[in-house]
Order: C-alpha cells, then structure tokens, then sequence
C-alpha cells in the first residue's frame, strides 16, 4: 500500500509541475497584480472597479448574456434530447453526429460562419437584397445581441442533447407508466415523475452551458463588435489596447472567482447525476415512432436542429467559394460565381510589410504548434491519467482529481493574461519562446486529455489480463493484445483532442501570439476586422479549412472513444 | 362479467405479440396468465392498462369498452417486473402518489398509508429511501403502492421473477393472503406454473399470443389440452398413434385405448400415475438411461423401442432402478392415457 502511494505521487511530480509553474504561478501573479494597490485594505481594488459604472455594465451584461443564452439553449435542446432518449429512427445517429460538429468548432470559424449566412455579405441579407431589389442588408445581425445569442445556441446546444438525452435515455420508461396507472395525467407525470428524476442533470447540463457562455471570448469579440463588451472581451481590450494591466487583472479575478463557484457547483451537480437509479439499458428505454403525432413533432425538432446547427457551416463553406461582385486587387478583377480565388489568395502576401506574412504560413505554424501541444499534452496527461486510474479513492487522488479540471473553468484570455504578466520577465522570460503558445494550449487540452485517457486505463483491469492469461496469452501477447489495443485507442483520441483544441484556439492565443508567428484564428480574426470583399473572402477561406480540420478531429474521435457515456 | 378480454391483437413490426387472446374475469377473481417467456403476456396487461393500444379486439369494462379512456382514468393498478419504484421518492411518498393523484383528503391518505404498510408487513418503513430496500421489501412497497388506491382491477407483472426461490416461497403465500384478504380482482401474469396454480382461481395458459387453456389450476393439471399445455406443466411423454379397435398403435407399442376416439391421434402418458408396484394392470417395459434425484421425487427416464419415456417416483420408494436396469413399470390407463388435442 505504502509502495502504491509514492508511485502514486511519482507520477504526480511532472504534471504537478507544469501545473505548478504554467498555472498557479501565472494566476497567482494576476492576483498579486490585482491586490497590488490595495493598502486601504484587501478588497479596495475590487470595490473601485465596481464604482466604475462601464465595469458593472460589463459585469451585468456577462451574466444577463450567458443566462439569455443558457436559457435559449435548454429551450432548443430539451426537446432534441427528448428524442434522442425516447425514439429510434432513421437518420437518428447521423443527426447526433452532427450535432457534436460545433462543440469541436473554433469560435473564429463559427464567428466567420453566422457571418457568412447573416452578416451584411451573408447569403440571407444577398438573397433577400436581390428577391426585392435592395439597395442595403434589411437583416441587422452582425454586432447585436441576437448574433451572440444565435451564436451560443448553435455551439452549447449539443451539450445539452447529449448530457441530458444520455441520462435520458437510460431512465427507466416504467416510471412514468406506474405513474400513469396510479392515475397521474400526462403533466403530472412530467411534474411529479420525469422533472425531478431530470432536474440534477438539467442542471448540470445548464450550469455548464452557462459556464462556457460567461466565458466565451471570439464569439463575442466579433459577433458582438465593440458595444458588447463581457468580462473576457474587457480583459482582452484592457490588456491589449489600453495596456491597463492592473485592472485586466481586477476584471481576470472576478471572472475566475465566478467561474471557480460555478465549477464546484457543477462538479457537485454531476456527482448527484451519477447516483445510482436502477438506469436502464437503451433497448429497453426506445421506441420506434409510431403514430402521426409523433412522427410530425419528431421531424420538426430534427429539421429545427438540422438548421440551426448546420447552416452557418454549410454558408461559411459555400460563400469562401463565392465571389459576388467585381473585386478590384493588383493582380486583376474578379467576376461573379464559383471562384477559388480567396483559397488562391492565401498563398500571397499582398501588405508586403515586416511584419506580415502571407495567411497560408499561418497554416504552418498552426500545425507546428499543435503537433507541439500533442506531445506536451500527452506527455503531461498520459502520467497524471495512470496515477488517477490506479485507484481513484486514494486520498491523494481524491484532493488532485478536482484540481486537474481546474484548467477547465479557467478562461483562455485569463490564462494569456496570466503568461504576460507573469512569463514575460526574469525568472521565466518566455516572451519569444515558441513553447509559449503550446503550453497554453496544453493547459486548455489537458483535462480533456486527462479525462479520454484515465477510463480506459481504468478499464483495464487486473481480471482482464487473467482472463487473457488463462486464455494462454503469454505476458507479452496480453500486452499486445490487450493494454496497447485499449490505451492505444483512448491516445489517440486525447491526441486529438489536444491537436483540435491547439488549432482552433483563439483566447489565449490573441494574447500571446507575435505578429511574426500568427496561427490561424489570429490571422482570421485580423482579415475580419478589415474591410474589403477579398479579405473577408480569404477570412471565410481560411475558416473553412480550420472548420474542416476540426471536424476531421471529431469524426477521429467519434470513431476511436471507447466509453459510451463519456465524462466531460 | 367485470371484464372480458375480446379477441385483441398485437403486432410490432414482423412479429405478433397477440393473435385473438380472449377471456373473462369475474368480481374478486383472481386469474393467472402463463406462459413461456414472449408468449405476449406483459404486452395483453399493457394493453389492459391502457398503456398500449390493441391493433383490434376490444377491453370490455363492466359492459363498456375502455378504448380510448387513457391509463389514469382506468381506476386500475399494475405492479411491474422489477417494480419501478420511484427513485427520488422513499416509501411513503412512493405510496401516497396514486392517493394524491385521486385527490384523497390527508387523514385518509395517512391513515391509507399506514393500513397498506401494514398490511405488506412494514409498519416502520415510511421514511426510508428506497435505495436502502431489499429486493423483498421492494416488491413489498410496490405491492402496497398499487394496492392503496383500491384499484378495481390488480395486474400484477411477474411481481415474484427477480427473488431467489426462498424469499419467493414465502412472498407468494403472504401474496396468496393478502389478495384474499381484500378479496381483490387480480390479473396475475407469471412463467412460473406453481405461482399461477397456487394463487389463482383460473388460469389462462397462453402460447404465442392466444389462449391455449382457460380452465381451474386442477382441471388443467388433470386434463391438459394439447401438447403444448402438456409440454409447458412438464408432461414430456407425447407420442403419435393409431386408434384401432380399441388400441393405439404407438412408437412404444400397443396400449389399451381410452374409450370415444378413433383413428390418428396424440397422447399423452401421465408421468406421475406410473408406478413400480407390479400390480398393473397394465405393463411397459424399458431400460432405464437416466435418473435425476430431485428432492421428494425422483425422475427416471427409460427407453423404450428407441422412444424416450420419462415418470417420477417418491425418493422414498426402496427399489429405484439404476440405470441401464431393464425394468417393467405398472399404470392404469384410465388415469395415464389421455388423448390431447391437436
């Protein structure tokens, strides 16, 4: 037992570390910074930025959106879970496959995507300008409240379908049928039945969604333009254009103290989701659709999902292929159709200045960084996931396990923050280091990493390898056969896991990143933020390759994740 | 009649869970359904309750049909395979739902409670969650939740199927008392002969979804109607013969035959009229290739002209045969012999 705990703690030491140095220490420095003026006392800093009326417009309007968007999200996924869990029907799986494609979507690519369906040159405001002869966009989306809103519905919907339509969907049917026969009408059942038995994981899944909302960054930074600001985008502008570190830091410490309570809250909500039920097998639980009614509403809520979560993709991807007008560059004028010319484009570097490379380099160095961010996510997780998997009750584990997913509820521009106040002088100058990037990305990938890797090390069990040796595997054919088959899957999929999150982060990344070395979102969001058909037409260009990269990533990790009910 | 079951057919998909079911209860009946496992048995008490829809046939309430009339609105009650007990409610609340549901006053509500905790043995239990119940006092507490409401009519769902055989002995004679006590109309749906002839006024055997027998527990154990009734209570010795004056030509030879029938039949020789006795009056003669000791009894299977017959004896019977023992067995072919129908 004594042998098994400093193994433990063995495989401890180098995550602990980096966790340590590229974590705590960085936000441990934002808190420094923060408290820095605070002689009148510890919370002096906090109560002047709340004094400022446009730092409480700030603070109000994060929390007024995530709730909006929480609640708009549950409204659309609610019934798409309920069908998922209830009934079988054809298209049912490829449906669900869709429905994970935005969660692993890069916010720039689905910023770029509502662009392209509703922004000013987006497909809707063209064709309708065209059907009744306008002259200007009659659909004013780009920079309102609604475009962030749509935005967060398309993205966290499917946590929503999924979280709850899993649990649903293992919930024992004969509970609302006893129900029934004791004399509950359909609403009583509901009420008295399925709500309660739901409630924990609704809110589970809401809580999350709101997390995830409260911080989003890229959505809102370009969707929402410069009226509306959240804790995060004001970090960023505070940090980056203002240069006012102090209060970025005030503003990064309200936002992790926030976000701290709401992953305790959840991971407390996610322990009671996990309680036993007496849960039931699917085929036990589903139905086929069978009468009318049920078969009108079921289309309905499929088409409804389709549209939502697939025409910003499908628009963003069409329209990089779609020149509209006569766009007058150096190099000549393009006509209106089916064009490649902003692929083409990509390859140019038209600024011809210093500091500005052409966009498909960033191609490059995305890769670069996410090949990067794989063999250090990997080599961080792989150790913390076998000392987690060895006993996951052991007081040690119990203590680190929570502390692991910390990252998680963290936000990417905080982390940045964080590396710029606290890596950028003497003892860690890592300001022109090109780990700098990769190591934010790690800490983003890492619970993810950690969390595909231990249940399948868990899974292998000391019974399984007997079972295989008495089999007459020898112990190298039971490592053969049975360890590297099982680890080698769940590798793969944390892998991929950590080279999408690399490629599609923004948050950190728009912090970090030197205008020599850009990624890919970086020069996204650069090419959006200026005017011009054929840099929004390379913007979309570049979007579309990441979009495909990403979904790649997830078709991957769809195909090799083992677990059926997976931990988030 | 309370309630007629009319000719009710189900399918889903391909196959036909109910083809034509049709049977009678009466007031304070208690009727056994049993059958092997899919013979359509849940399905028909689905049916009953109105959780599904019959493709055709009719539910014959009190002389009015029930289509239509949703589950909660049927006053009936339906305990289920593995109970479904409301998880997030512990015993009282689990009980008190169908009282709630029918807008009971709160002092008959408590004082219901307490009368059906009573009367399934759990005084105490009221306050406990129903995780912390054993599978014995889960089928208690599911038994009191659908008898508080007074339902005019009780399904119960192979209530005894997931408890080991001890626990089950002894739940299903407290079952056979309670339900005699309230002098409560019952469907009672089992795979398991004995439960359905211990506890009910009359079973009907189904097989793929119809009503192969409807009769008194006595009267299908005496006088199975065809193979299939004969094969599920365990009656194995069917054979194929020829009834020409007044003997059947057989596989294992020439028998006295019972008096009205003529020509090709199937019949059944009873396995436990047969005895070792040598006081006839009638003889087989075989050798004996297996021999199971089973508790009181003893089965003995024997080979006779390369058919295989099957009889029990009382273990306590000094001369059990070994095996590979030619042997001569005595019966009466009033009581052995019985022609089923095809």
């Amino acid at each position: 037992m004594k042998n098994n705990r400093s193994l433990s703690i063995f495989f401890w030491i180098v995550p602990l570390a980096f966790l340590g140095i590229f974590y705590f220490y960085p936000l441990g420095s934002i808190l420094k910074l923060s408290l820095a003026r605070s002689e009148a006392g510890l919370l002096t800093p906090f109560i002047e930025a709340f004094t400022s009326a446009s730092v409480r417009r700030v603070v109000g309007f994060t929390f007024w959106q995530a709730l909006l968007s929480t609640l708009l999200t549950l409204l659309l996924g609610l019934p798409g879970a309920y069908l998922f869990a209830r009934y079988n029907f054809r298209g049912k799986s490829i449906l669900r496959a869709i429905s994970g494609v935005p969660f692993v979507m890069p916010t720039l690519v689905v910023a770029a995507g509502f662009s392209a369906l509703l922004g000013p040159n987006g497909w809707v405001n063209i064709g309708l300008m065209k059907i009744f002869n306008l002259a200007d966009p009659p659909i004013e989306f780009l920079h309102t409240l609604v475009a962030i809103l749509a935005a967060h519905v398309f993205y966290n919907t499917t946590i929503v379908l999924r979280m709850v339509g899993d649990f649903w969907s293992h919930l024992d049917p004969r509970l609302g049928k006893a129900a029934l026969v004791l004399g509950a009408n359909r609403w009583s059942v509901f009420k008295e039945v399925s709500l309660p038995l739901l409630a924990p994981v609704i809110l589970a899944a809401g809580l999350l969604v709101f997390i995830f909302d409260f911080t989003s960054f890229g959505v809102i930074l370009i969707l929402g333009g410069p009226h509306f600001a959240t804790l995060e985008v004001e970090i960023f502008y505070q940090t980056i254009s203002l240069f006012n570190l102090p209060l970025a830091a005030v503003l990064s410490v309200l936002q992790l103290g926030c976000t701290l309570l709401m992953t305790i809250l959840y991971t407390r909500l996610s322990t009671r989701v996990t309680q036993p039920l007496n849960l039931q097998a699917k085929r036990h639980t589903q139905s086929k659709l069978s009468t009318w009614r049920q078969k009108i509403i079921a289309t309905g809520i499929s088409v409804l999902l389709l549209i939502i979560l697939t025409t910003p993709l499908l628009a963003l991807a069409g329209r990089s292929v779609t020149s509209l007008g006569v766009i007058n560059s150096r190099e000549g004028s393009l006509a209106p159709g089916l064009t490649l010319a902003f692929y083409q484009e990509l390859g140019i570097n038209r600024q011809e200045s210093l500091f500005y490379v052409p966009p498909i380099t960033a191609i490059g160095i995305s890769l670069a960084y996410a090949g990067a961010t794989v063999l250090l996510a990997l080599s961080m997780g792989l150790p913390a996931a076998w000392a987690l998997a060895r006993d996951r009750k052991s007081p040690l584990n119990r203590i680190l396990d929570p502390l692991i997913m910390l990252p998680l509820g963290t936000s990417a521009v905080t982390l940045g923050l964080g590396f710029i106040i606290a890596l950028a002088h003497p003892p860690l100058d890592l300001r022109t280091s090109p780990l700098l990037i990769p190591i934010a990305h790690t800490l983003v990938a890492f619970p993810f990493v950690v969390r595909s890797l231990t249940p399948a090390l868990q899974s292998i069990q000391p019974r399984l390898r007997h079972a295989a040796a008495v089999l007459g595997a020898s112990p190298r054919q039971v490592i053969r056969h049975i360890d590297l088959p099982i680890i080698g899957r769940s590798l793969l999929v944390a892998a991929t896991f950590a080279f999408t999150i690399s490629l599609g982060e923004f948050g950190a990344t728009s912090l970090l990143s030197r205008p020599e070395y850009p990624t890919v979102p970086v020069v996204i969001y650069r090419l959006l933020s200026r005017p011009g058909a054929l840099n929004y037409g390379q913007a979309l260009a570049l979007s579309t390759i990441l979009m495909i990269f990403a979904t790649v990533g997830m078709l991957a990790i769809e195909r090799f994740r083992i677990a059926d009910v997976g931990e988030f | 009649m309370l309630l007629s079951i009319n000719g009710i057919r189900k399918s889903f998909g391909e196959t036909q869970a109910l083809r034509g079911i049709a049977f009678d209860v009466a007031k304070g009946e208690i009727v056994a359904l049993l059958g092997p496992s899919g013979c359509g048995k849940s399905t028909l008490l689905g049916i009953i309750a109105g959780l599904e829809e019959p493709d055709s046939g009719s539910v014959i309430w009190e002389g009015g049909n029930l289509a239509g009339t949703p589950p909660y609105k049927r006053g009936f009650g339906l305990m289920f395979q593995d109970y479904a007990l409301f998880p997030h409610k512990n015993v009282r609340e689990n009980i008190t739902f169908g009282l709630r549901m029918a807008r009971w006053e709160q002092d008959e509500i408590n004082q219901r409670v307490a009368e059906v905790l009573d009367l399934v043995g759990l005084p105490q239990f009221g306050s406990r969650d129903i995780a912390t119940l054993s599978g014995g006092e889960q089928q208690r507490v599911a038994l009191a939740r659908s008898l508080a409401p007074r339902p005019h009519l009780l399904m119960l769902d192979e209530p005894l199927g997931s408890l080991d055989r001890a626990l089950r002995e002894r739940l299903l004679s407290e079952l056979r008392e309670i339900l005699q006590k309230t002098q409560q109309t019952a469907i009672y749906v089992t795979h398991d002969q004995e439960e359905a002839f211990s506890l009910s006024d009359k079973v009907v055997v189904m097989n793929q979804g119809r009503a192969a027998q409807i009769d008194s527990p006595n009267a299908i154990y005496r006088k199975p109607v065809n193979a299939f009734v004969a094969g599920f209570l365990g009656m194995n010795n069917i054979f194929e013969g020829h009834i020409a004056g007044g003997i059947i030509k057989s596989p294992i030879g020439n028998l006295p035959a019972p008096k009205g029938s003529t020509g090709d039949v199937t019949f059944l020789i009873r396995p436990d009229t047969i005895r070792l006795d040598g006081l006839g009056p009638q003889h087989l003669e075989g050798v004996v290739i297996t021999r199971t000791f089973r508790g009181e009894q003893c089965r003995l299977e024997m080979e006779i002209q390369a058919n295989r017959l099957s009889f029990s004896l009382p273990s306590s019977e000094t001369q059990i045969p070994q095996i590979g023992e030619l042997t001569q067995i005595d019966y009466d072919p009033t009581n052995t012999i019985q022609i089923l129908s095809k």
